[in-house]
């Protein structure tokens, strides 16, 4: 289930209205997720949960449940 | 830096492209979803990409590298045009894999092309061509510095007039200021 709040972060990174956020939402399936807005995705993730993130979990980033799997490896429940 | 040296940034390493290499570069070039953002989509067959290769190793004013991320050949790099007086050239790059095209690791290989273009070779700015219709091209180039070519520009770089094609300018300066908020997050050793 996609909490609230990371999925706020991802409508406005991505540009896209927040009922469109949902676990499943991958980056390779909607043209606004192209490697500018995952940079800004990452900025606004680090942000808003105040954590560092490892280059290759930037990378593996791939979708919104894998946001969420990754963050949950720096204690970050969302 | 000799031409044959291995240029590592970022978490890339720029490899000159060897023959060895060709047929995976051709097979990469020719795939639908590479070919569709090239300006000349022309099919490569082999003979094409052998005849063409000799003819670079003789060409001062063209470079090619196979990028390697994680120890593996993930794209390619290219600088055409390279101006004798360093004043332009026109980079190029491509990146295979679907897992690394949309995220930080197009950044880390332009990073790496773009040092390159202007620490070794001491190039003045970087000229690329994109169609307005590909948006993420777009911005991905503006996210990197890049800035629409002035009508009275300086530079004097032959234009080919196609609909949609637009010429894009990077300076060294422009480059660094672009390059610090997302370098931040290329946090390899």
């Amino acid at each position: 289930m996609t909490t609230e709040r990371l999925k706020v972060v991802f409508a406005e990174a991505l540009g896209l209205p927040a009922e469109k956020i949902t676990d499943d939402l991958a980056y390779n399936s909607i043209k606004e997720w192209d490697s500018t807005a995952h940079m800004i995705l990452v900025a606004a993730l680090e942000d808003t949960f105040d954590v560092m993130l490892d280059t290759d979990d930037i990378i593996d980033m791939s979708s919104v449940a894998k946001a969420r799997e990754i963050l949950k490896k720096y204690d970050i429940e969302c | 830096m000799t031409c044959n040296a291995h240029f590592r940034r970022y978490g890339i390493t720029l490899k000159p492209l060897t023959a060895d290499m060709l047929e995976t570069v051709r097979q990469w070039r020719n795939d639908p979803e590479i070919a569709k953002h090239m300006l000349d989509q022309t099919y490569i067959t082999s003979d094409m990409q052998r005849s063409w290769f000799e003819k670079l190793e003789h060409d001062d004013s063209r470079r090619y590298w196979v990028i390697w991320f994680k120890e593996q050949p993930i794209g390619v790099a290219s600088l055409v045009s390279i101006q004798g007086d360093a004043s332009w050239a026109e980079p190029g790059m491509y990146i295979y894999p679907e897992q690394y095209r949309n995220n930080i690791v197009p950044f880390c290989a332009a990073f790496a092309l773009n040092d390159f273009a202007f620490e070794q070779l001491q190039l003045q700015t970087l000229v690329g061509k994109i169609y307005q219709s590909n948006e993420a091209s777009v911005r991905f180039h503006e996210k990197s510095g890049y800035v629409e070519m002035p009508q009275d520009a300086a530079l004097e770089v032959p234009k080919v007039e196609e609909q949609g094609l637009r010429y894009y300018i990077l300076t060294q300066n422009a480059y660094e200021a672009a390059k610090a908020p997302i370098a931040r997050f290329i946090r390899y050793d």
